[in-house]
């Protein structure tokens, strides 16, 4: 493929990830249901039920973890540093996919809280979600390397 | 990759970190929806006290009988319908606090319970609702007296008891 081709398969990866986790942070910030903010209790409620982070940071999380999310959508969206981008929600998602197979492991019937309230998917196929998702951001890193790759010029040898 | 570039792309990805965390900071100090940074040591949401709170379904059962309990479903209006442990008040964890009003009823104040314990469960093991409504009776003054029932609805319905 040439560099045009990496190019714009870099290009199409990096805005579905950004959707996806720009999705993922705005429904657990706003309720579209009711056009208002959303309640972080809830979210609150939902990283508790994994039980693996100790109860004074919850509420930091819920907190912080949503905007941390849009800021890197955002640096995807504008193809800015998108590599930094990616690795963090690749961090992200290594913690996710930790902490689904621990739930489902210990035989917990929760809810993901991954998109906010209304996901209510069960947890085997939040997981395998997951995985797709961290498919597409390995995707993003390659589809870049190839594309910066293939715009330089070939190693002249003497 | 030198060093020097994987410093900068380090720097970088803390550079969108701190930027999340500043935009996150704003914001939750701006929404009227905004939360502590630190919870509250004496509300459930220490793993310490729901692990203490979890009760098995024998106990339960037998308070039940013996009219020890007061059992509160905190599942959605619709799945308490379709069924739930004997006597037990739906009060769902999604419409707090207008929702408790019956519960509020027929519950006596923290300091009289005498003996009686509120028991909650909800969809299954480790469920939300019921750690809403822990909350909720805890914030009231009734975290000694509240208990979650382990396993929650499937539990139940597995375990050779009656339902309603």
């Amino acid at each position: 493929m040439g560099k045009t081709h990496w190019l714009w398969t870099w290009r199409v990866l990096r805005w579905l990830l950004a959707l996806i986790f720009a999705a993922a942070a705005l429904l657990k910030l706003f309720d579209p249901g009711n056009l208002e903010i959303a309640d972080p209790t809830k979210f609150v409620g939902d990283i508790r039920n994994y039980r693996l982070v100790p109860w004074w940071s919850l509420h930091a999380l819920a907190i912080l973890l949503p905007w941390i999310e849009v800021v890197c959508a955002g640096a995807l969206v504008m193809g800015r540093w998108t590599e930094e981008a990616t690795v963090v929600l690749m961090g992200f998602l290594v913690v996710y996919i930790v902490g689904i197979s621990a739930a489902i492991a210990r035989g917990f019937d929760i809810h993901c809280g991954c998109f906010g309230s209304y996901d209510t998917a069960p947890m085997v196929v939040v997981l395998v979600r997951d995985v797709i998702f961290m498919g597409i951001a390995v995707g993003v890193i390659v589809a870049n390397r190839r594309r910066l790759a293939a715009g330089r010029p070939a190693v002249e040898t003497a | 990759m030198s060093v020097r570039v994987f410093v900068r792309f380090l720097v970088r990805m803390a550079a969108l970190c701190v930027a999340g965390a500043g935009i996150a900071a704003v914001f939750n100090t701006l929404s009227p929806k905004g939360i502590a940074w630190v919870p509250d040591p004496n509300s459930g949401v220490r793993d310490e006290v729901l692990h203490e709170a979890e009760i098995d379904i024998d106990y339960v059962w037998e308070w039940v009988q013996n009219g020890e309990a007061v059992v509160v479903d905190a599942r959605p209006v619709e799945e308490y319908d379709e069924g739930h442990v004997p006597g037990a008040i739906s009060t769902p964890a999604q419409a707090l606090p207008g929702s408790a009003e019956l519960l509020m009823a027929q519950l006596p104040p923290p300091d009289t319970m005498m003996g009686m314990t509120i028991v909650v469960y909800c969809q299954g093991h480790g469920c939300v609702d019921s750690m809403l409504v822990f909350d909720f009776l805890a914030g009231l003054g009734y975290r000694e007296s509240v208990r979650i029932l382990r396993g929650g609805w499937p539990a139940w319905q597995d375990a050779n008891v009656p339902v309603e």
